[in-house]
This record gives C-alpha cells, structure tokens and sequence, in this order.
C-alpha cells in the first residue's frame, strides 16, 4: 500500500477554488526505493494548499487523505506531525528568537516523553533524553552542514541558510515523509546546488520520500521521479519529467493558455 | 542518519555524563554536549553565580532589620515575576491577571494556616511545606481553568481578559469576608512555621527579618533553578516556539493547547507561591492589594528587568522593590515632594509615575531590560580598549 | 414594566458613553493594530478640562474646546511615544500605553486634587417626564449626542478622504501605502479622534456626580464592550458599549432582588461576566473579523 494517499480533494476559499479534485499517492510501493514526487503548477496553481491539507492546518471540504493507512482529515497539525509527516514552508517559517540548536531540537519535540515536573528538575530522565537528541541533532547540524551557525538566534541568519535550517527541523522530527515548499526559491545558483544534493541525499541515503514543490523546473526534471502538474488547482499531468515535459495540456497551462482565467 | 555519516560519530562521541576534563585556558571549548547544556555553562559564570549566592546569604548578618524586610518581600516578589515570566516571556501569552493568582495564592495559604476557630476561615495547618504547595496548586488550577480561553484567543483580546479577571477577582475578594475580612479590614497571613518552629519571629535561627530573609533567599533559589530548568526543557522551548509562530510550531509537533495550558498553570503555581509567602512579611493581607496595579507592578518587573530570562525577572523584581524605599526618602531630600498622600505632588504620585516612565522608557530605548544593559555592558568590557 | 424600562433608558444613556469611549479603542486598534490603554487618562483629562474651562467659557464652548485639547494631547503622545514604535510587536507598543496612562493620571490627578469636581453642565441630576416614565436628563443626552457623534463619524469615514484612507490603511496597510496614504497621518488622526471622543465620554462621565481620582475606572467598561462587539468593528464598538451599559443598569437594578446569592455591587464586574460569556460562544466578538493567518 502506498505510503499516503490523496484522493479527490477538494477546498475552496470564499468561491475560490483551491484544490479542486486532486488525486495522488505517494510510494514506496512494495519493494521500491523511495521516490520523489514533484508538484509544479503556476502561482496560485494549490500547490501549498495541498502541503496545508496534508499537515492539517487547512480542511478540505471533500476528499479523502490517508497516511500510513491512517485518516489524515480527522488528526490535528500536531498529531500528524508525530506520525512522521515533516514539512518546510515556502516562506520560512523558523522561530526567530531561538537558536539554530534549539529550532532543531524542536523538530524532536514528539519524540521525548518526560513530563513537567522532570523539565522543572532536570533530574535523570529529562537530562538524559537531552542530551541523547542533541547527539541526534548534531548529526543533522553535520549532515547540513550548519556547524558555523548552531548558536545563532535565526533571524540573524542568511536566507539560504535560514532554509537549510528549516529544513534540518523537518529532518529532525525523522520523518517518515517529507515534503518540501519551494526549498530553493530565492537562492542562487551555488546554495541552489547544495540544496539539490541534500535533497537527493535525503532521498537516497536517508530513505524518506519526498513531495517537492518547486517553479525551478531544471531541478525538479532533474530530480524528480514524477511529477504532478496542477493549474487553478486542477490536476493537469501527472507522470515521469519526460511524459510532463512533452504534454500539450502542460505546455498550455504554463504558456499562457487563457482557459477559467475570467473566472 | 549515523550510519550514513560516519564522520558525525566522531564530531559527537558517545555522549558523556557529568563533568568532563576542562581544557585550561579556552574557556569556551566543550568537550561535552552536557558541559554545553549546562546552566551555568562557563567557569566565569559558575564563579559569579557562587560569589552572588554566598553574598547574598551574607547579607542576612551584615543588614539591618529593615533593609532584610524590603529584600525578602523583593525576593518573594521575584518568583511571582518568573511566574509571570514563563507565561508571557516565554510562551508568549500576554497576561494582565497575574495579580489574581496571586491573590488566590495568598488567600489559600491565609486560610489554611489560620486558626480553626478564629474570625475568618481557617484550617489550622501552619506547617508551611503543606500551605505553601496548597497555595501554588490551587492558583495553578485556576490557571489551568483560564488557560482555555487562551487557546482561543489572541494577542490583546487574551490582554483584556486576563485583565477582567483581576476585576472579577478583586470583586469577589471584596465581597467574600468569611475569607477575605473584606475591603479596609483584612486578615491576618499566612502564618510560616517549620517543623513546629515559627519563621515569623524572633527565634533560635535569629531576629524575624533574618529568618524570613533565608527563608524567601532559599525558595527563590529553588523556584529561580527550576524555571531555569524548565527554559531548556523541551516544554521551555515549546513555549517559545508557541510564542514566535504557533502554526509553524503545531506543524512540527508541539500541541499548542497542552503547551498553553501547561504555561498558564506553572506560571500560576508560581504566583500562588508568591502570593501566600508575600503576606508573612506583614502578617496581613487586604483584598485591595491584588488590583491592576499589582499586575502591572510585575509587568514592569519583568519588562524593566528583561523578557524571557530568569536573571532579568530577579533584576527587575529588586530594581522595582528597591525603589520605593528610595521614592518612600525623597521627601526628607527634595523639599516639594511630599509624604502626605493628601499633597501633591506626594511620594506616590511619584513611585507611580516612576512605574510608568520606566516601562515606556525602556520598551523605547533598552527592549532587553537590565539584561540588555548588562550585555551591554559586557560586552564593552570584553572588546575593551576598544569600543567598537 | 415601568421600572425595566426607566432601567433601559439609564443603561442606554451610560451605555452610548461607553459606546463612545470603545469607538476610541477601536478607532485606535484599526488604525495601528493596538489597544491603546492611555483611554482613561483621556478621558479623565477631558472631564478634568471642562471642569476648569466651563467657569471660565461656559458649559458647551467648554466641552469643545476640551475635546479638541485633548485631542491635540493624544497627537502629541502619540508621536512622542507611539510613532517610534512603529513595527515593534503589539503588545510592546500597548504595555507602552499602559505606562502612559499611569503617567498621565498622576499628572491630571494633580488638577483633581482631593475633592469632587463638578462640570458645571446643565443636567445635574434633573429629572424629564416620557410619558409615564420618569428619567434623567444626562441620559437622554447621553444618548442624542453620542447618536449623532457616531452619525458624524460614520459619514467621515465614508465620506470624506481622510476617512477613506484611514478605512483603506485599516483593511490593507501595504496596499494603503502603495496608493500614496500616509501611515503617520492615518495614526495621528486615529489618536487624535480617539482623545476627543474620550474627552466628551469623560464630560458626561462627569455630569450629575462629578469627578474624582478614581472615576477613571468608568473607562475600563469599555474594554468590555469592544471584546462583546469585536475589536476591529466601529458597528461593534457601539452595540458592545450599549450591551454593557444595559446589562450593567439591570444588575444594579434587579440583582439584588433576583440573585443575591451573588453579593453586592456585582453590577461592577457584569460587564466581565457578559464578556466572558460572548468569547467562549465568539472568539472574535459578536462582529469582529476572525484573523486568518497562512503559512
Ligand atoms: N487561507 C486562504 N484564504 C483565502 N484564500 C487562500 C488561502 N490560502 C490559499 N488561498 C488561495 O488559494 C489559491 C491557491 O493558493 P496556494 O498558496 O495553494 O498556491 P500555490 O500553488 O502555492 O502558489 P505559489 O506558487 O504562488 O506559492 C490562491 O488563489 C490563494 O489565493
Ligand atoms: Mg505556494
């Protein structure tokens, strides 16, 4: 069974329609490594509304998401986030006062299980759940490469770093799906490369499916298994970057085709 | 991840328990992720936090009675705005109904320890490791009861509630004289007493002032420590996450209702420490005292002394109690104020003003507080010469 | 029957006061996203001013001219205090307000000194036949003068170009700025209405009893009745103040007949009990917007 599922899903805003009958899985299917699949679609196309449904801060008015086998449309941001759904956001949303270590360290926040009390005593338990995630997040700090940074309240931090940062949070919840929202956008050419390497080595070394959402379409041809073409939250195409590449409907939706615009 | 990265085994080796060897000389090289995590993580903080305690016990043989008074109640007063600080510093929910659990604090530590046959209630039960938790666990369940709301509301709606608490508070107090004594009468306080020995007066240990001096130095270090503790916790910074962007937290896994409520609930079991240990210094307490004031007399302490920093709330505890024995001698210095409160302008037209002037001039200049100067200041003594 | 009704009329009457003091929160809250909680010092200060000036001009030219005096006292504060504030969180910028009002009412207690001052108006605690009802005099102007100040401020914000550019900087700051509105100008007027509506509320605060010290805790009603309408709603503002001052005028009428049990003088905090209640039915008050926030 594939890993989620996104069937039909609808959410309109006050007669905007958002997502408007989007269907989609997500593998591994049985014995496949783990993929990725890339959303693409003009601004406005639903792209980050469909992540929004996924992590539960929005609720579509039909549809049927599952994860795991479980429904996604009864759970809360929290709860989902503890089955191991992680995402970033397309406009970094990091908690500015804290410290890269500590925006890491929240990623972890569902995986302790000490209580209040033993926070206000800092006796064994607590102590020791500590400082086993923060060797956990050292090791993301290393995988990403943060080192130079890990004292550093975030909002004194560069952009791109700010994104990378981002997404060693979402790492760090060790998720079982991750999905990305523009995670190069904005970024030049060089942290633009770092990122595509950490993503496929997310991929690939880690093991975590990917959803990633991008409008720089030389990374995600190169990167992505499949992709899903969406236009005013219509699904337009969705097969491997070769098929997309080559469909008329897809090329339309991206070259100025006028259709529903008056709407 | 630590298969993949077998470089990251060695930049972080089995994690280490307890101290590890220092490196002499670097004073800011870790060789243990403990060591780091630390509270008192540097030699030079560790030597200035012991010589800052030791002082401070010292005072009580070094002062007078009267100047033991003030800091003890400045003591007291510093746990009440660590308790504020949790909930608004920290977890980012603005309160202004701080006063009201601290008078629920007051009042369940009053009537507990008041005598069993005496004008208002009382059960009796003067042994202050029993009343003062009682005072803290009722106050915090009348936070948990408010908490609620707070995870409905936003910013300054939350504001103006929490404001209209302390109106209801302060109405109910009035009005319950079984309990209270009711307006301009009182009743008598809680009544500190250990082991059958009374902390309130002269005795074995040494005069009243000297005792409820250690007494309130001691609790506020115990109370200081923990919500240290609890700032590095992974519940600390859940509320931080909560207050710098609660969807982005939720998103990530930190239930904003749990947390919130968690929040208030500390943060009132804080006040109602606070509130039934402030009144053993008079050994009376009046239901006018918990009004608008009072919260924001902690407001300011905790603004004046430094948002979300446990040093700051202490600061700014002492600079504000410090300060009316100060604006309490103007008179007798500056011949046009007066100490008649019939005069103008009096000595507490001017406290007040003070209040006001402090908090405005402060958000302006020095968001940071006295935790903000003294970095400040730190730094400009650790570049020196140079100051730039 | 009688009673209820003269009981209506009184809370009415208080309620259009409080109506006009939330109108000043509100104004304040659109404009600049704050709760300014200088409101009772401004409105302290206007009652303080009329009670001088009215021996000096006369009742009315007194009350206008204190309305606009108090007003040219919140520009000032407002730039003084507020203006460099500009982009600081919220509630930095209301704790602020806080402080000024502390500030403030030390210095108008100064004026106020120990004794009750009078305004000097015409209604005292005169007494007009309606029909059969019998009521005071302050209430039905209450009423007729805070109905028309709210005719006149719905049409300036209709109507004319300062209105409309304070109405668009409410709905869209960015937007607002980007069509040429100043956002100092939309501050400074948000304030400078606000003062001069707290000063007309102070006057009638003041009339019959007069004014002391601690009648600056009148005001603190009105933050109830914003909650009650919705923080950001003008329409709000005024049903929430007319709720209060009804729901207040009953208690003080039929509590202690009805609900003793209660204790005395809970018409004080009835206010806090109504808006209690309306936020756990309406987060947002009866009209305000819920906020949306995306990620
Ligand atoms: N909370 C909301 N309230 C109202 N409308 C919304 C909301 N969220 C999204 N929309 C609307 O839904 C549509 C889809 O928005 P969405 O953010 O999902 O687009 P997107 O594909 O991510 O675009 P972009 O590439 O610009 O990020 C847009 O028309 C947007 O205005
Ligand atoms: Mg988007």
């Amino acid at each position: 069974m594939a890993l989620l599922t996104f069937e039909d899903v609808h959410l309109s805003f006050a007669g905007v329609k958002a997502v408007d009958g989007v269907s989609f899985e997500v593998g591994p299917e049985e014995g496949n490594t783990a993929e990725l699949l890339a959303v693409i679609g003009p601004n406005g196309a639903g792209k980050t509304s469909i992540f929004n449904v996924l992590s539960g801060v929005y609720r579509p008015q039909r549809g049927r998401v599952t994860f795991i086998g479980e429904d996604l449309l009864l759970k809360r941001p929290h709860e989902i986030a503890a089955m191991g759904l992680a995402r970033t956001f397309q406009n970094v949303e990091l908690f500015h006062n804290l410290t890269v270590l500590d925006n890491l360290m929240l990623g972890r926040h569902h995986h302790f299980r000490y209580g209040a009390f033993a926070a206000l005593l800092w006796y064994g338990r607590a102590r020791r759940a500590e400082l086993a995630a923060r060797a956990k997040v050292e090791d993301i700090i290393d995988f990403l490469e943060l080192e130079a940074w890990r004292r550093h309240p975030v909002r004194l931090l560069p952009y791109g770093i700010q994104k990378r940062v981002e997404l060693g949070r979402a790492l760090a919840m060790e998720p079982r799906l991750l999905l990305l929202d523009e995670p190069v956008a904005g970024m030049n050419l060089e942290e633009t490369e770092d990122m595509a390497r950490f993503v496929l080595d997310i991929r690939d070394e880690l093991g975590i499916p990917i959803v990633l959402v991008d409008h720089d379409m030389g990374l995600v041809m190169d990167l992505a298994d499949r992709v899903l073409v969406l236009d005013f939250g219509r699904p337009v195409a969705l097969g491997s970057p070769a098929e997309v590449q080559q469909d008329p409907k897809v090329i339309e939706a991206y070259l100025g085709g006028t259709h529903g615009r008056t709407e | 991840m630590t298969e993949t990265r077998s470089a990251a085994a060695q930049a972080a080796p089995d994690i280490p328990t307890g101290r590890s060897r220092k490196v002499r000389g670097r004073p800011l090289l870790y060789t243990s992720y403990a060591q780091d995590m630390a509270l008192l993580d540097t030699r030079a903080k560790r030597v200035s936090t012991g010589v800052l305690v030791v002082l401070a016990f010292a005072l009580a043989v070094l002062l007078q009675d009267r100047s033991l008074e003030v800091l003890a109640g400045a003591y007291v007063l510093a746990i009440g705005a660590i308790g504020l600080n949790i909930v608004t510093g920290y977890a980012g929910q603005v309160s202004l109904g701080h006063a009201f659990f601290v008078a629920i604090g007051a009042y369940t530590a009053a009537a507990l320890s008041g005598p069993v046959d005496g004008e208002r209630l009382g059960y009796g039960v003067a042994e202050i490791w029993l009343w003062l938790p009682a005072a803290g666990l009722v106050a915090a369940a009348a936070g948990v009861l408010v908490a609620p709301l707070a995870t409905r509301l936003r910013g300054l709606y939350l504001a103006v509630v929490t404001l209209g608490l302390v109106f209801l508070g302060e109405h109910v107090f009035k009005e319950w004289q079984e309990l209270t004594g009711g307006p301009g009468v009182g009743r008598e306080a809680a009544i500190p007493q250990l082991f059958g020995v009374r902390l309130d007066q002269d005795g074995p240990l040494g005069t009243k002032e000297q005792t409820l001096y250690v007494l309130m130095l001691v609790l506020l270090i115990v109370f200081a420590v923990a919500a240290r503790n609890l700032a590095r916790s992974r519940i600390g910074r859940a509320f931080a996450a909560i207050r710098d962007r609660d969807i982005a937290a939720a998103v990530i896994g930190v239930p904003l209702t749990r947390n919130k409520v968690l929040a208030f609930g500390i943060s009132s079991f804080y006040a109602g420490c606070a509130g039934g240990l402030l009144y053993t210094i008079s050994g009376y307490v009046e239901p006018g005292s918990f009004s608008l004031l009072m919260s924001v007399q902690f407001i300011a302490m905790v603004l004046i002394g430094g948002v979300a920093t446990v040093s700051g709330a202490i600061a700014g505890a002492l600079f504000i109690s410090l300060l009316q024995p100060l604006t309490r001698s103007l008179p007798s210095l500056v011949p046009f104020v007066s100490g008649d409160t019939t005069q103008t302008p009096n000595v507490f037209q001017v406290e007040t003003v003070l209040y006001g002037l402090l908090i405005v001039l402060f958000l302006i200049f020095e968001p940071r507080g006295l935790f903000g100067l003294w970095i400040r200041i730190r730094n400009y003594w650790k570049s020196w010469p140079f100051s730039y | 029957m009688k009673g209820l009704l003269e009981s209506l009329i009184r809370g009415l009457g208080n309620g259009s006061v409080y109506a006009l003091l939330a109108l000043g929160f509100v104004i304040i809250y659109k404009a600049t996203r704050v709760i300014s909680f200088a409101q009772p010092a401004l409105m302290l200060a206007g009652a303080v001013a009329v009670s001088y000036l009215a021996e000096v001009t006369g009742f009315y030219a007194a009350v206008l001219l204190s309305a606009l005096l108090i007003a040219g006292v919140a520009l000032a504060i407002e730039r003084i205090a507020i203006r460099p504030m500009v982009g600081r969180p919220v509630f930095v910028v209301a704790i602020i307000t806080l402080g000024i009002d502390v500030v403030v009412r030390v210095v108008v207690n100064a004026f106020i000194g120990r004794d009750v001052r009078q305004m000097g108006d015409p209604w005292g605690f005169t007494q007009v036949s309606l029909g059969p009802l019998v009521v005071q005099s302050r209430w039905l102007a209450m009423l007729v003068v805070t109905a028309v100040l709210v005719g006149l401020l719905f049409a300036f914000f209709r109507f004319t170009k300062y209105g409309l550019a304070m109405r668009a900087a409410a709905f869209d700051q960015e937007i607002a700025l980007a069509q040429g509105v100043s956002v100092g100008m939309v501050f400074a007027l948000s304030w400078g209405l606000a003062g001069f509506l707290a000063a007309i509320a102070g006057m009638f605060v003041g009339t019959g009893q007069g004014i002391e010290q601690l009648t600056w805790v009148v005001a603190l009603k009105a933050l109830p009745a914003i909650i009650v309408g919705g923080l950001d709603s003008l329409g709000g503002a005024v049903v929430g103040g007319l709720v209060v001052g009804v729901v207040e005028s009953l208690f003080q009428s039929y509590q202690g007949e009805f609900a003793p049990w209660l204790g005395q003088n809970v018409a004080v905090v009835s206010p806090y009990i109504v808006m209690l209640i309306v936020l756990l039915v309406r987060p947002y008050g009866l009209f305000g917007t819920r906020e949306v926030e995306r990620v």
